[in-house]
């Protein structure tokens, strides 16, 4: 055999092989696509208190996933690795929420939402926590393209997540139509609740005096509201816990399609302060959020 | 004509080589770390805070603010 007839069988066989590799290469790659960053181009402001996330902790993504799309119009980007599936939700450019695939050993109770809290130096928050009366449920670890998350559950259990951005935080502008707008939290005792979130997030707790219920408290930083506590209703196996709200152009036709896809409305809407009327729904998984609409797409500025 | 044949196998070697370990490198970079659970799912990760007696509509009587934000 001559010389040259084996040099070309065996760059033959190397080409063969390069070729398979590299198109499962390029499978590979095209699944795996990069998580997209909270902020892009990346900001350089900090908002500390404020909600800048939200997960939703849930063993069956793709119902979830189906469910949001179709009543905010969210899009979404499903990246799955190592067998575990991850989706970013999007309303128009920016991301808004990730959807979690709990563990294969987890139980088969509803999902959940975890709103995070924006920090600065997620340790020295998270050495708050325990003095305050709380508990480090899932410890600081950073993930690509989002930040060092963890989650805590407060002085009364209520589960909320803290997120050290590795992008910024986003400008303090007026939320649009599918955005988070509004978080509250429902405690057995508001005040003792505030307290552990002045002592852990700095938040100046304040009366809300704008509205007629006087027993709602204000969470703030940089003189603007970031959230409420008002007391727990008394209804039959509610528990405290934080609520996060989006704002929706048309209330009546967001509830419309929440019955369509599956989804069930948990409070009925009515007429709420500042113009807006508010229902409170849950998706199939279980998952639960409010939904609120301003009076003429009217969003008043609020300031403490 | 050796040399042509050459120069094509080489070409198709390095483009190969680049998409293959380019989808590798991008694989690697993933989401999840292999560091163990983050979380012990639990009590406290139940969605079932609005359960039982949540149909049927009702009332809750809380104000959602609109939050707070600058004008520009």
């Amino acid at each position: 055999m001559h010389t040259t007839s084996i040099y070309h069988r065996l760059a033959t066989i190397v080409a063969v092989a390069t070729t398979m590799l590299g198109a499962i290469g390029f499978a590979t790659s095209a699944r795996a696509a990069p998580f997209p960053p909270l902020n892009d181009p990346a900001t350089k402001e900090t908002h500390p208190g404020k909600f800048v996330w939200a997960e939703l902790f849930t063993n069956d993504s793709a119902a979830a996933t189906k469910f949001y799309s179709g009543v905010f119009g969210w899009t979404a980007l499903t990246l799955a690795q190592n067998g575990v599936s991850y989706t970013v939700l999007s309303n128009g450019n920016h991301p808004v929420a990730g959807l979690r695939q709990r563990s294969s050993s987890a139980s088969p109770h509803a999902s959940r939402w975890i709103n995070y809290i924006a920090v600065t130096d997620i340790a020295s928050s998270l050495s708050l926590v325990a003095k305050a009366g709380g508990e480090v449920r899932a410890p600081a670890r950073e993930f690509p393209q989002i930040g060092t998350q963890a989650i805590i559950t407060d002085n009364e259990g209520s589960p909320v997540g803290l997120l050290q951005s590795s992008s910024g935080d986003s400008a303090d502008d007026e939320p649009t139509p599918g955005d988070w707008n509004w978080f509250h939290l429902l405690a057995k005792d508001p005040p003792t609740a505030a307290v552990f979130y002045r002592q852990v997030f700095n938040y100046n707790v304040t009366l809300d005096a704008r509205t007629e219920k006087k027993s709602q408290l204000l969470f703030s930083s940089d003189e603007l509201n970031r959230g409420g506590v008002s007391v727990l209703p008394d209804r039959a196996g509610a528990e405290p816990g934080w609520l996060g709200v989006i704002r929706v152009d048309n209330l009546d036709a967001t509830l419309a399609r929440v019955q369509t896809l599956g989804g069930e409305i948990v409070v009925a809407p009515h007429d709420a302060a500042f113009g807006s009327r508010f229902a409170m729904i849950a998706d199939p998984t279980g998952g639960i959020v409010g939904v609120v609409e301003y009076e003429n797409n009217a969003n008043p500025v609020n300031r403490p | 004509m050796k040399n042509i044949k050459k120069i094509l196998f080489s070409a198709l070697v390095l483009f190969s080589l680049q998409f293959g370990l380019g989808g590798c490198i991008v694989d690697g970079g993933g989401y999840y770390h292999d560091e163990g659970p983050w979380y012990h799912d639990g009590p406290w990760l139940y969605g079932d805070g609005w359960g039982g007696d949540r149909r049927g509509g009702g009332h809750i009587d809380i104000d959602i603010h609109p939050p707070g934000f600058r004008r520009h």
